[in-house]
This record gives structure tokens, C-alpha cells and sequence, in this order.
């Protein structure tokens, strides 16, 4: 009776417990419901994808992989710190179809993918003139010396003689790292009026306008300042007309942006919010790996990715952290292969075409996309033109079938090359031995695989890994004979194209019909003749082998859940970093959850 | 001993003199300069992008010949602005390291504002190394050959084979999978947070310490094995003093004399150390900037910190040479 009367208190209690238990996960649940009822929510209009709706404020944390104390445009490669700080007068269409144009990166937009930044609009009454109108309304940062005072075509005019060493900076040079906007045979830029700039040229040329609206290094930079310093010598000269002012910057470590309250411009999606919407912005310098991937994991960094320079370059990493953390978001980011082998042409046993299609038929892509990317890459061959720019080059279907077959893995008719070019197996088998540089921000592992190939068709790698200093040393020097390199760029054919006139110590290359179509793609006076030829350039580059074609592989974007309206994307512009973090907000609710 | 001093101090002129030259131009024979630096910076963004070197080596100073450049760094020769085009004697005679190639700041500058960072990883690095190793030398001494002495000195063998990069790294990782917890990767000034300032430094300090113990913990079981076996430690046993007594007032002070020079010439591992791990917890210090101006071949800052190092290295060692009559009265200079 006595044990009976136990049992029976301690059902009671066991129903009471979990009743209340019920009760309590009830409540728990109820009560996100209950806030996410309260959430609002935003559809983006170009992706289609839902955010919690915008909020202002809030920090972001991302990391850089080197800041390099970068601070003059005109010396320096200061975009790359500046582009939240310094305008151009163009920029990337944020609200542009992703499909249309691709967010990744490069050295300058096409005009079709730009539209006005700090230039309002533009007209070219002739072939020789191009007129800017200056957006009016936008004003400096309320930091000496500018105080704000409002931005006008004398900064423009200012800014670009400086750059071209034109007007009043005439018998200075032009921008060392000026490339193509410096070799357009300018003739004057002079300011007409507070709002307008025009720009004369010697002679016509097509991309001008482009190169005008959104060269890399082409920032406005404070006039008042050049003048006092000579230049800007210090980063807290830095004055612009950006989204963000820069507020703190300890070299080699951390640098800080703040938000411009009275920025011009609004935001291309939804055109009723003024931008931008963080409050503060932290880069962190960090140059290990796993001590970034430690901070994503542990919530005290937001962001890595291409707008730093540190993006997930290692399959492994990108599935660990997966694993790891699924609630991080990793976006893949493909702008190019940069598995690709670049081939010393002007050296034996390079200089034989035989050789260097022996080298590309020996790696089999396939079956090296699938082992060592998981099958997550592309495998299928293009020149150095990339995917996005379909009227710059011919798709791999449409090449001829004899092409096809030397981008195809065949060691046997890779081995009857050699024979035929001269370099038969020796008694130990091997045909010939040779360098192969490897590039130090990538895994090594990956040339160890090609090199691996290669050797079952009697070809000796020896895998050197010098600093990029030193790559790129003995690159200019000709001092090389295989190299890690890039190919199948996303980003504007005419800025890679360059890359491999002869003229270009580091090309490998030496070819003078190549030298020639390049000339007159640069002269060219419509977009579909520059095209044209830029097509022929590409299948050149194509049939001479001048690139041994490695699999493209995803790297990986990586933000915390709490990072609202990004889709991936690289940048807002011709190497416009950082950029992207002026479109982006914090749901606050949800990191908070998150406990951060 | 001032006599001593003087010679010292005047010798260092000759030896300083010799390691400008060095400095100068060791990292200048690096294959790789300055503007290939930048093209590779650039070539990661887009293939094929060149600058205008000659532009360049003029904006940096770098046009004239190494001779002219050594001059002006030592501030025999005038040095001109790139930007303004006005000359100025500004080398290391006029107390200058010169300016930095990209963002022209003054080195010296850069480096005061580092330097406390520095020296507080390392002087934590070199306590916490103490802290481990005298208890466990001296220990280890006084119980040679038993289970304690074998595993302190296995614990040491362990120490000093163990790559400080790679523990660093584990520290990272490993916390970050399993508790969803890393260091601080912001820097958190001494002045405004001292305890979060120390925490941050304790990890980088524990691991650069323990290396440095592992050494330090052999040399003290090593000397406290040689002064135990003394005469005058026998006589204190025959006197009846008891261990206590033995080891701490008699022993551990003569032992300790060569510690003193063991650590004092760890002060350059220290700041070998500090480079790893400045790079791996992201503390803005001396090594790091050294590092990050290797890569870009920033020659007056490699060149400069390097000569502050040198420079500190020297001095370092005539202190140790001045301490060391205090600490062992049969040693004299004349």
C-alpha cells in the first residue's frame, strides 16, 4: 500500500514536472515567434532574396590581409584603403542583375555596367571631347581643412592634372601606377564652370570616358591638402567626400571608418534610404589563416573576403568551417582560375608550341576538379578572357575539334609530342627538367598535384616558392620558366590584354601579330571592332598555348547570418575594396541572439 | 670600471658603424625590390598591370646610387623631400631612421609607439618563462634521477621542441571549434583596460614563456647540480642547516649567476619570438612591423628596426657585462 502511495506521488510529480517543462519550451518558443513577429522584413530587388528590414548603426568587423600604409592615389595603391573614404566619378550599378555584370573584382567597369558617382552625367559633343557634369549637393567631410565645404569641378580638374601631369602640374610626372588612363594622349582637363570639367584628347580614343569615370587609382583627393603637403603624407589628412571618414589607423594592425552622417548619396535598391547604414567599420590586419577563421568562429569578426584580400582560397578550410559553424554564410567568389600554369614562351623547351600542349594534355582536370575541389570547380578551358565577357571570346564548344583535343588529357599523345619536339624519355625517364614558381598566396599543394602529372609524362618539376617580391623580380628579369598564374579573368578584357604584348618583360610572351591586334584594339573607334579583335587576341592566346589551363575553383566570401543585403559581391567599381561595406546593415536583434 | 665603461661605449662606435653598413645593405641584396613588391600587389588584383619604375625609384629616393643612399640614411648627405623637393640632413646622426617609402611617416616615430608593446610581450614572455623554470630546475636538482627530475626534463625536451607557430596556432584553433572562443584579435590599450590588456598578452607570453623556460629550466638543473656538489654546500649539510636552508640561501644564489646571463641573452629570441606571435594574435608590435616591411621590401623600415634591434642587442649585453660584478664578487673589470 505504502510503495503504491509512492508511486502514485511520484507519477503526480512526474506529470507536474513535465507539464511544467511543457509549458516552459512553450514559452521559449513562443516568445522568438513573438519577436520575429515583430521583425519587418525587405525583399532585395534585384536577388529576390529576404532581409530583416534596414537598420542604421551598428559595427562591422572584417579582416585585411595587408594594409600596406597606402595613402596617395596618385604614388600608391591607395584605393585598396581608401574607397570608403575617396570617390571616382563613376561607379559599379549596385542595383544592376548580377547575371548582367559580376560583382568580383577588376581594375575598372565597363561604361555599360557604371553609372554616375560624383560625375552626375556626360556627354561627347566630338570625338576628342568628353564634358562632365559634377553632381552638385555633395560636400567635403567636416574635417579641416575642408570643413565641408561643398565639392566642385575645380577638385575634378585638380585631382586629374595631378594624376596626368597636366594644367598646373605640368613637368611633374604622371602617376606611376597610371597604366592605361596615363598612356591616353591627353591634350587638357579644365574646369568650365563650378559643375563642369572638360576633358580634351589629342586624339580619339573609345575607353576614355570609361577610364575617366572609374580607373582604380582615379580618387578625388583633397586639393587643399595636396597643395599644403606636397601630397598626402598622413593618414589623418585623409578628407573625401565618402560614405565613411577614416578614424583610426594603427599600420600593420587595425584602422577604423565612421560613418559620414551627411553623405550625398542613397542606396541604388531602395532609393528612400541614405547611406550608409553602419555606424562604424573595423579592419583588422591579420595575416594568419586560422586566426581568422578563429574569429569568425568565435563571432569577433563579421566578414572575410575578397574586399580584404581574404577570401577562403582552401577548399578544406571553406568545408571545415562548414562543418564547424554551418550558421556562417559562405559565398562563392570566382573571378578567374588561378590554377593556370604561365609558360615562359621565349625559353626552351617552351618555345616549342609541341611542348607547352604536351604539358596542358598531360593534366587530367577532371579527375583533379573531383579530387582535390571536391568536383566543386569549372574544368571547362577559356583563354584570358572570363566567362562574363561572352562578345570577347569564343566558348569552348565553338573552338575548332584539333584545339579541343590538346586541352584534353591524353598522356600518350602528349608523350608522342615530345618525342616529336626533341626531347625523348632518358634512361631514368625523365625527358627534361625544369622550374616551376610558385605563387605564395595559394596552396602550394596545387602545383605539387600538376607537377605530380606532369612527371608520368617524364617532365622533372622542381617547385620553387619564392615571396611575390621575388616571383614578380625574376619574372621582369625573364629568369623563369613555369609559373603559378592567373587566367580567365572576370574583369574587363582590355585592362588584361596588355598583360602579354612583348613588351611586357614578365608576359613570357612574344608574339608580334599579338603586339599588333593589340595596338589596334586600343585605336579602335567602335566597342564591337574593339571586341572583335580582342576575340582574335583570346584565341591566339588560346591555340599558342601560351597558359597551361587549370580548373577554376570557388573561393569563399564568409559573413556572420547578421550581415544583411550582401550577395557575395567583391566590390562597387574598378578595385574599389571595402566598398561593398557601404551597402550592407546589421541585424542587431539577431547578433544579439547570437550572443555577440 | 669607468675606464672599462669608456672603452666599451667607444668600441660600440666602430661596431655600430659596421652594423649600418649591414643593415643597409642586407635587405637591399633580397631578390625582389621595392617596385616588384608593388607589382606583385597589384598582379593579385589584375595579370599584367605594371608601374612606371623609374617614377617610382624617383618618388622613393631610390634613383641615386646605394652609396648616395647610404649617406643620406646616415645623415652625411642631404636628403630631398620627393613632394616638396626641399633637402634636409635627416639620417640616423640627426636621431632620424628615416621615413617609410609607402605613407612617408617617420620610422622612428612608428617604432617609439610600438616598442611598449614589445617589451611588454617579452618581459611577461621572460617572467612567465622564470616562473616555470626556477622552481622546476632547482626541484629537479635537488631530486636528481627521480620521477619528478625525469619528468621536468622531459617537460623541457618537450618545450624546446615544440615550434612556437605551431602552438600559437593550435591555441587559436582549437578553442574557436570547441568553445566558440578566440583571443582578442583588437588591441586593447595598457591605459584604458590594464586587465584586459594583460589578458590579451598572457596567451602570446605563456607560449613565447615556455619556450624560453625549456632552455632556462635545463641551465638551472645543470648549475644547481654543479653548486650542489660543491664544498661549501657539503659544509653547510655538516653544519646541520637544514634543506631549506641549503638550497635557497647557499645554492640557488651562486647557481642563478649564469641564469642571469642566459636570460639577459634571450632578450634576441624574444624578439624573434615576437614576430610569430605578434603575427599570429595580431599585436601591433616591433616584429610585426618588421615582418610587414619585409614583404613589401620597405627598406627604410627593415633597415631601421633592424638598427634599433642591433642597437638594443648591444647595449643589452653591456649591461649584462656592468650587472655582473654585483652578482659574482670575483669578477673585476679594469
Amino acid at each position: 500500500m505504502q510503495i503504491a502511495q509512492v508511486m502514485k506521488t511520484f507519477a503526480v510529480a512526474l506529470v507536474l514536472v513535465l507539464a511544467a517543462t511543457a509549458l516552459w519550451a512553450g514559452a521559449e518558443t513562443e516568445e522568438p515567434a513573438a519577436a520575429d513577429a515583430d521583425k519587418r522584413y525587405v525583399t532585395d530587388p534585384v536577388t529576390g532574396k529576404v532581409y530583416t528590414a534596414h537598420e542604421y548603426g551598428g559595427t562591422l568587423t572584417f579582416v585585411k590581409g595587408n594594409d600596406g600604409g597606402w595613402i596617395d592615389a596618385y604614388k600608391e595603391n591607395a584605393v585598396s584603403m581608401w574607397a570608403l573614404v575617396y570617390e571616382k566619378l563613376g561607379k559599379l550599378d549596385w542595383a544592376l542583375d548580377r547575371d548582367a555584370y559580376p560583382f568580383t573584382g577588376g581594375y575598372m567597369t565597363p561604361l555599360y555596367a557604371l553609372r554616375g558617382a560624383l560625375a552626375e552625367s556626360w556627354e561627347q559633343p566630338d570625338d576628342t571631347t568628353i564634358v562632365i557634369n559634377v553632381r552638385q549637393g555633395v560636400h567635403w567631410h567636416d574635417k579641416a581643412p575642408m570643413n565641408g565645404r561643398e565639392f566642385t569641378a575645380g577638385d575634378v580638374e585638380h585631382s586629374f592634372q595631378r594624376y596626368l601631369g597636366l594644367g598646373r602640374f605640368a613637368g611633374d610626372d604622371p602617376s606611376p601606377g597610371g597604366g592605361e588612363l596615363t598612356s591616353v594622349p591627353w591634350e587638357s582637363v579644365e574646369a568650365t564652370g563650378d559643375h563642369t570639367v572638360v576633358f580634351k584628347l589629342k586624339e580619339p580614343r573609345l575607353r576614355a570616358l570609361n577610364l575617366i569615370l572609374d580607373w582604380y587609382q582615379m580618387l578625388m583627393q583633397p586639393p587643399e591638402v595636396v597643395d599644403e603637403h606636397g601630397g598626402i603624407t598622413d593618414w589623418r589628412q585623409g578628407v573625401g567626400t565618402g560614405p565613411y571618414e577614416m578614424t583610426d589607423w594603427v599600420l600593420g594592425s587595425s584602422f577604423e571608418y565612421t560613418r559620414n552622417p551627411n553623405y550625398w548619396a542613397f542606396d541604388e535598391k531602395w532609393p528612400e534610404n541614405r547611406l550608409p547604414y553602419i555606424e562604424k567599420i573595423y579592419g583588422l590586419v591579420i595575416v594568419e589563416h586560422a586566426t581568422r577563421i578563429a574569429g569568425l568562429r568565435a563571432g569577433t569578426i563579421d566578414y572575410i573576403g575578397h574586399p580584404g584580400s581574404t577570401q577562403i582560397f582552401d577548399i578544406n578550410q571553406s568545408l571545415s568551417l562548414q562543418r564547424t559553424n554551418p550558421e556562417i554564410n559562405q559565398y562563392p567568389w570566382s573571378q578567374r582560375s588561378d590554377n593556370c600554369a604561365g609558360i615562359n614562351t621565349t625559353v626552351a623547351p617552351f618555345d616549342d608550341v609541341r611542348v607547352r600542349r604536351a604539358m596542358q594534355m598531360a593534366l587530367d582536370l577532371d579527375t583533379m576538379n573531383d579530387s582535390y575541389y571536391k568536383g566543386l570547380g569549372g574544368t571547362i578551358p577559356r583563354g584570358f578572357v572570363g566567362r562574363k565577357f561572352p562578345s570577347y571570346m569564343t566558348p569552348f564548344e565553338d573552338w575548332p575539334e584539333e584545339l579541343k583535343g590538346y586541352y584534353s588529357y591524353d598522356p600518350e599523345g602528349a608523350e608522342a609530342l615530345l618525342d616529336e619536339a626533341g626531347y625523348p624519355r632518358g634512361a631514368d625517364g625523365i625527358r627534361f627538367k625544369t622550374e616551376y614558381m610558385h605563387f605564395d598566396r595559394f596552396p602550394v599543394s596545387w602545383s605539387e598535384f600538376m607537377a605530380s602529372y606532369w612527371k608520368q609524362i617524364g617532365v622533372e618539376i622542381d617547385i620553387l616558392t619564392p615571396t611575390q617580391a621575388e616571383h614578380t623580380a625574376r619574372r621582369n628579369a625573364g629568369d623563369w620558366a613555369l609559373t603559378s598564374e592567373a587566367c580567365g579573368t572576370d574583369a574587363d578584357p582590355m585592362i588584361i590584354a596588355p598583360g602579354f604584348r612583348s613588351t611586357v618583360a614578365r608576359s613570357g610572351v612574344h608574339d608580334a601579330q599579338y603586339d599588333a591586334w593589340f595596338e589596334t584594339a586600343v585605336n579602335a573607334s567602335t566597342i564591337e571592332e574593339q571586341q572583335s579583335i580582342i576575340k582574335q587576341m583570346d584565341m591566339r592566346y588560346i591555340e599558342q598555348h601560351w597558359m597551361i589551363w587549370g580548373p577554376w575553383a570557388p573561393q569563399y566570401n564568409v559573413a556572420q547570418p547578421w550581415i544583411m543585403g550582401y550577395n557575395g559581391e567583391g566590390i562597387i567599381g574598378g578595385n574599389t575594396t571595402h566598398s561593398v561595406f557601404s551597402r550592407l546593415w546589421i541585424d542587431s536583434q539577431m547578433k544579439e541572439a547570437m550572443g555577440h | 670600471m669607468r675606464t672599462y665603461i669608456i672603452r666599451r661605449l667607444l668600441l660600440m662606435i666602430p661596431t655600430l658603424l659596421l652594423l649600418t653598413i649591414l643593415v643597409f645593405l642586407l635587405v637591399r641584396f633580397i631578390p625582389g625590390d621595392v617596385v616588384d613588391a608593388i607589382e606583385a600587389q597589384l598582379e593579385s588584383f589584375s595579370p599584367g598591370t605594371e608601374v612606371d619604375r623609374e617614377v617610382v625609384m624617383r618618388l622613393m629616393g631610390l634613383d641615386v646610387p646605394v652609396y648616395v643612399q647610404y649617406g643620406r640614411w646616415i645623415g652625411v648627405l642631404p636628403t630631398p623631400d620627393p613632394l616638396t623637393g626641399e633637402s634636409e640632413f635627416r639620417g640616423l646622426l640627426q636621431g632620424s631612421l628615416g621615413r617609410s617609402l609607402f605613407g612617408h611617416f617617420p620610422i622612428e616615430a612608428e617604432i617609439l609607439r610600438r616598442l611598449p608593446l614589445t617589451i611588454e610581450l617579452g618581459v611577461m614572455a621572460i617572467i612567465i618563462g622564470l616562473l616555470i623554470a626556477l622552481p622546476v630546475g632547482i626541484y629537479s636538482a635537488v631530486r636528481q634521477d627521480t620521477a619528478v627530475d625525469y619528468a621536468g626534463r622531459t617537460v623541457a625536451v618537450i618545450g624546446l621542441a615544440t615550434p612556437n607557430f605551431w602552438l600559437g596556432i593550435m591555441v587559436m584553433v582549437f578553442p574557436a571549434i570547441w568553445w566558440g572562443w578566440s583571443p582578442s584579435m583588437k588591441m586593447i590599450p595598457f591605459t584604458e583596460d590594464p586587465l584586459g590588456n594583460l589578458g590579451m598578452f598572457l596567451i602570446p607570453s605563456a607560449i613565447l614563456g615556455t619556450a624560453l623556460a625549456a632552455g632556462t629550466m635545463r641551465m638551472t638543473r645543470t648549475m644547481m647540480l654543479e653548486v650542489l656538489r660543491q664544498d661549501y654546500i657539503r659544509t653547510a649539510w655538516s653544519k646541520g642547516l637544514g634543506e631549506r636552508a641549503v638550497v635557497i640561501r647557499h645554492a640557488v644564489k651562486n647557481a642563478l649567476i649564469p641564469i642571469v646571463t642566459v636570460v639577459a641573452l634571450q632578450v634576441p629570441l624574444v624578439v624573434g619570438g615576437s614576430v610569430i606571435m605578434e603575427s599570429i594574435f595580431n599585436l601591433p608590435g616591433l616584429g610585426r612591423f618588421l615582418l610587414d616591411a619585409l614583404n613589401t621590401r620597405n627598406y627604410p623600415i627593415v633597415s631601421g628596426v633592424n638598427m634599433f634591434f642591433a642597437s638594443v642587442v648591444l647595449f643589452n649585453n653591456l649591461v649584462i657585462d656592468l650587472i655582473y660584478p654585483y652578482l659574482d664578487p670575483r669578477v673585476r673589470y679594469k
